[in-house]
């Protein structure tokens, strides 16, 4: 009786064991597999541009005119600075605008909107 | 006990003034001059483009109005593009979203296991949602090149083949590949954070009375969750209908028209191959109400559903 009930609890112990490689397994594929395509880009990144289309290059030495290039020659800065004013002003805009009638639709009864709240 | 009730009463229900008065009409007055502004009327000129023969450049004195024509020759004309669009873009929503759902819902039930690093996960989950469409294509470009790709290189050094990603067999498999990537880890959130808000006493229950894995996860946690199950899916599947970002930079809508899908067909024959406008705006009509009629079976789906 005893050593059967061991033996029991032991199998449970070795499938809860095998559950959770399982699980982290199941993990770690899938965070590789959402990350490696911006791994792909950093590595290319710092690459020398003549190895960009060589995937089988692994070890070398990291070089960051890329990166200084695209201050320096492609004015990243400017575009930066775009990016930022319309990102800022939407957000602004969309707030705005969506508090307003947000708020007019839940303080006040509106006829028309009965059974579109989710 | 009766004062933590009236607490609790709600006051837009008492105060019946409010009903009839139309108060709310100041704060919901820019929001609307907003919707019809940017949304209304493109709408309605794109409606009225579809019945002109409007082309980009064309002289002012030969824009005229042709009726009905345009739907004619899309839908009854020698030129059966525009069912093969249809067909891959409506086969692609649903293998895609059905493909993303699963991986999503088996992704989200591993993260709410009980295991360390959840929040590294979560965060390499966050880097598709985060980069732009376009720009990860580019990079899903350059990993599939047949020659010099990354993937290609991988699966020559382990199992000692290659596949031409972007040729005409495999370019439709590749777009919804990268489809895959890009799209899944928004499910798995969505469904990861339905998961966490489910209440526990189901559970407590379902194990007291001797209820293995498989039947707690179909009586017990598919139920509770299928109302974000089905809003996820119609969301998908509209996303996934008018998607455009994606086989543009990969393949262009080729090798041919292999991968022209119904949002790529829109622009080609609107600002692409031809600039015939007037057609392409009938394009976009069809596609108008295809969106409305899946997403209204849905809603009804869903509402009866929540009757039910």
């Amino acid at each position: 009786m005893r050593a059967e009930e061991i033996r029991a609890r032991r199998r449970l112990m070795a499938s809860r064991g095998a559950k959770q490689t399982f699980t982290y397994v199941g993990i770690i594929l899938m965070s590789i597999w959402a990350v490696f395509p911006l791994f792909w880009m950093i590595i290319i990144s710092l690459k020398e541009r003549i190895y960009t289309y060589d995937p089988s290059v692994w070890i070398f030495q990291p070089v960051f005119e890329n990166y200084v290039s695209v201050f320096a020659e492609k004015n990243l800065g400017k575009f930066l600075i775009n990016s930022a004013i319309v990102s800022l002003s939407t957000t602004f805009l969309a707030l705005f605008f969506g508090t307003l009638a947000a708020y007019g639709f839940s303080r006040f009864k509106v006829k028309r909107m009965r059974g579109l709240d989710l | 006990m009766s004062n933590g009730v009236s607490i609790h009463t709600d006051k837009r229900a008492t105060s019946r003034d409010l009903h009839n008065t139309r108060r709310y009409m100041p704060f919901v007055a820019p929001a609307m001059v907003v919707m019809v502004l940017l949304v209304a009327v493109p709408f309605i000129a794109v409606v009225l483009l579809s019945f002109t023969n409007y082309e980009l450049a064309m002289p002012a004195d030969s824009f005229k109005w042709i009726g009905l024509r345009n739907y004619d020759r899309l839908l009854f004309g020698t030129n059966k593009l525009l069912y093969y669009s249809l067909g891959i873009s409506v086969g692609m929503m649903v293998v895609a979203t059905v493909l993303q759902m699963l991986i999503g819902f088996f992704c989200a039930s591993l993260l709410n296991r009980d295991i360390k690093f959840r929040g590294l996960a979560i965060a390499c989950l966050l880097v598709p949602i985060a980069m732009t469409p376009s720009i990860a294509s580019q990079i899903w470009k350059l990993m599939l090149n047949a020659e010099f790709g990354v993937i290609n290189y991988f699966l020559k050094k382990l199992f000692n083949f290659s596949v031409v990603w972007l040729d005409k067999d495999n370019s439709l498999p590749s777009v919804l590949l990268v489809n895959i990537w890009s799209m899944t880890p928004y499910v798995t959130l969505t469904l990861y954070a339905g998961l966490r808000s489910l209440p526990l006493e189901p559970y407590e229950s379902a194990v007291i009375d001797g209820a293995n894995g498989r039947q707690v996860l179909m009586y017990v946690t598919l139920p509770m969750l299928k109302p974000l199950i089905l809003l996820t899916l119609l969301f998908r599947s509209i996303d996934m209908l008018k998607m455009f970002d994606v086989p543009d930079v990969l393949t262009q809508g080729g090798p041919g028209n292999i991968t022209e899908f119904i949002g790529l067909h829109i622009y080609r024959t609107g600002f692409g191959v031809t600039t015939l406008v007037g057609r392409a705006s009938a394009i976009s009509v069809i596609l108008i109400v295809l969106v409305g009629i899946i997403s209204l079976g849905m809603i009804k789906l869903m509402s009866s559903e929540e009757k039910g």
